[in-house]
């Protein structure tokens, strides 16, 4: 097994992936600003800012087999200045540490969100489909140029194995998305006469993809997709939430007033049209399987209600 | 969809019987745990919708379907024919013809306009009947993937919208279905929809007020709203059409093949006017 860098491991899918991985006997050496009480015996957090000096003398030391970048700020409160330096500054400093020191494999996780929940998009779309979710949703953009930075590694440096997973929905009991954070909700609002497709993934299987990603001898663009797509109505009925459907106009309205979550307006296209993935070519050049049914994945949050 | 449909989907569900029950098995949907297809349709809606549309279909427009022998068992098709009657009828008029008169059945999978999937209620209801927004990569992917039997009506909204005038008159196919069937190798089934123009005839597109609603037409019906007459239907289904070429070829080697279709589904028209005996009979 070998020695592996995980930034962001503080964060929900940072700690899906040192939990994962060490637990299939990777040296997992985690990094983030954070500290992390769910950490396992013998996994050092190593606590500063990729960005910063002590990062690349990490990676000088350990010589890892391979760096998974995770360290993405998703909030939206975050001011969009904070956000760009993290999320895209942040990641081309890590690529350019990987490459200067000789990392053989370097994997990020961006979102099969980038592509956009757009009514005129393909209803699995694949890899090659322009991440477009900024048309609507303008505060995604440092996720989609991060995104686009780390795909165009793979032609400026086909020695190095880049892989850039885009995951769809992942459920679980640990991640914290802004997803699971509305299902965890009782009431949940839909939009009125829109129930679109979801697709989903249990966070055990985002871990077993990352193993795959790691393991085996790909790089490229995979979106990474789990056991099926239920509607949105479905999700909220197995997490235990009772749907409130309201017309469009009156969410927009409503959007961080009166106790409703604070949501950029252009995340209710997500409650409108379906942004799905075909995840057929990351299943064919790893073997990826996820190992989580439909039903169990859609029942793995925590319930409120 | 909500509770407040809850009541209509009870009185739907009386109506469906071990004849809806057994056609729908034998299409082999693949279903997952929650009764839903990837796409999103439906095996309660679909059921509630057929229970609705059999009426429709042997009762209210007394659908006689000929020629079905030409829509293949199994493998990909793609259904190509004459739009009229504003609301999309003719669409589902040919599903429960492939449906209820085929044997076996086989489920139609609609290219719908976006404009429609785009509108609230409407669009999740066409999702959970198994009808798709109308992308290349869809219909490409329902082909290659599932062997579906595809249809489009490559007239569009021009053809949905049409008003009395142009009353069965193929108003020139677009070409996108035709390089589709070239790059999947899809034979193209012609079809006719008689009846189409007199259930539901409109005079005007309304562009002006279709323009300002976003809308691609908006019908001025002699009766008001575009609901339709209990005219007699007629589908006259045609010999399939097979093309050779990758579907990347140059417009003057896709158009002529594009106006065989027109012309074999305007000889399709022709014929099943010829044989109708009046609007009602």
């Amino acid at each position: 097994m070998s020695d592996v860098v995980i930034t962001g491991a503080s964060g929900s899918f940072g700690r899906v992936a040192t939990r994962w991985l060490a637990e299939q006997g990777h040296t997992v050496h985690a990094v983030d600003l954070h500290e992390h009480d769910g950490l396992r015996a013998g996994i050092s957090l190593h606590r500063f800012d990729v960005r910063k000096r002590g990062f690349e003398d990490l990676v000088r030391r350990v010589h890892p087999a391979a760096i998974i970048h995770l360290a993405m700020v998703r909030r939206f409160g975050r001011g969009a200045a904070e956000r760009h330096r993290i999320n895209f500054e942040g990641t081309a400093k890590v690529f350019e540490v990987g490459r200067r020191l000789h990392v053989p494999k370097m994997i990020f996780c961006s979102r099969a969100t980038v592509y956009g929940a757009l009514p005129d998009q393909p209803q699995f779309v694949s890899e090659e489909h322009p991440p477009s979710a900024a048309r609507t949703f303008p505060e995604m953009s440092d996720l989609v140029a991060a995104d686009l930075y780390v795909s165009q590694m793979l032609w400026r440096y086909p020695e190095v194995e880049t892989v850039l997973l885009r995951p769809v929905n992942v459920l679980g009991p640990t991640v914290q998305t802004l997803l699971n954070r509305y299902l965890g909700r009782s009431r949940v609002f839909t939009i009125l006469g829109f129930d679109p497709m979801q697709q989903v993934i249990h966070e055990d299987d985002l871990g077993l993809a990352f193993e795959h990603a790691l393991s085996a001898k790909v790089r490229g663009v995979f979106n990474v997709t789990g056991p099926g797509e239920v509607p949105l109505s479905v999700m909220i009925e197995e997490a235990g939430a009772s749907a409130v459907p309201l017309p469009e106009a009156l969410v927009t309205v409503l959007r961080g007033r009166l106790g409703f979550p604070h949501i950029p307006a252009g995340a209710v296209d997500y409650l409108k049209y379906p942004c799905t993935a075909d995840g057929s070519r990351f299943r064919e050049e790893t073997g990826f399987e996820p190992r989580h049914g439909l039903v169990e994945t859609l029942r793995a949050i925590p319930r409120h209600g | 969809m909500g509770t407040w449909t809850r009541p209509v989907r009870r009185a739907l569900d009386r109506m469906v019987d071990a004849e809806l029950r057994e056609r729908y098995a034998a299409l082999g949907v693949d279903l997952n745990a929650y009764g839903y297809d990837r796409w999103g349709a439906s095996r309660d809606d679909q059921l509630r919708s057929l229970a609705l549309l059999r009426w429709f279909h042997r009762t209210y427009f007394r659908v006689e379907a000929h020629g079905l022998e030409h829509v293949p068992d199994t493998g990909r098709a793609l259904l190509i024919g004459n739009h009229s009657g504003q609301l999309a009828y003719d669409g589902m008029l040919v599903g429960s013809a492939l449906f209820l008169d085929k044997d076996p059945p086989r489920m139609a999978r609609a290219m719908i306009e976006r404009f429609f999937i785009q509108t609230p209620i409407v669009g999740t209801m066409m999702t959970r009947m198994g009808q798709l927004t109308g992308i290349q990569e869809n219909a490409e992917r329902l082909l290659t993937e599932e062997e579906a039997a595809v249809l489009v009506f490559p007239e569009g909204a021009r053809g949905g919208g049409r008003v009395w005038a142009e009353r069965y008159r193929v108003l020139g196919f677009s070409q996108g279905f035709l390089r589709l069937a070239m790059r999947t190798g899809t034979p193209v089934v012609p079809f006719a929809f008689i009846g189409g123009e007199e259930m539901c005839p409109s005079f005007s597109r309304g562009e002006p007020l279709a323009k300002l609603l976003g809308m691609p037409y908006v019908p001025l019906v002699p009766w008001g709203l575009p609901l339709p007459a209990p005219v007699k239907v007629h589908i006259h289904f045609g010999a399939p059409m097979r093309f050779e070429g990758t579907g990347d070829e140059e417009d003057e080697a896709v158009l002529p093949e594009v106006r065989r279709v027109e012309h074999a589904v305007s000889e399709l028209i022709e014929l099943g006017l010829a044989r109708r005996r009046g609007v009602f009979g």
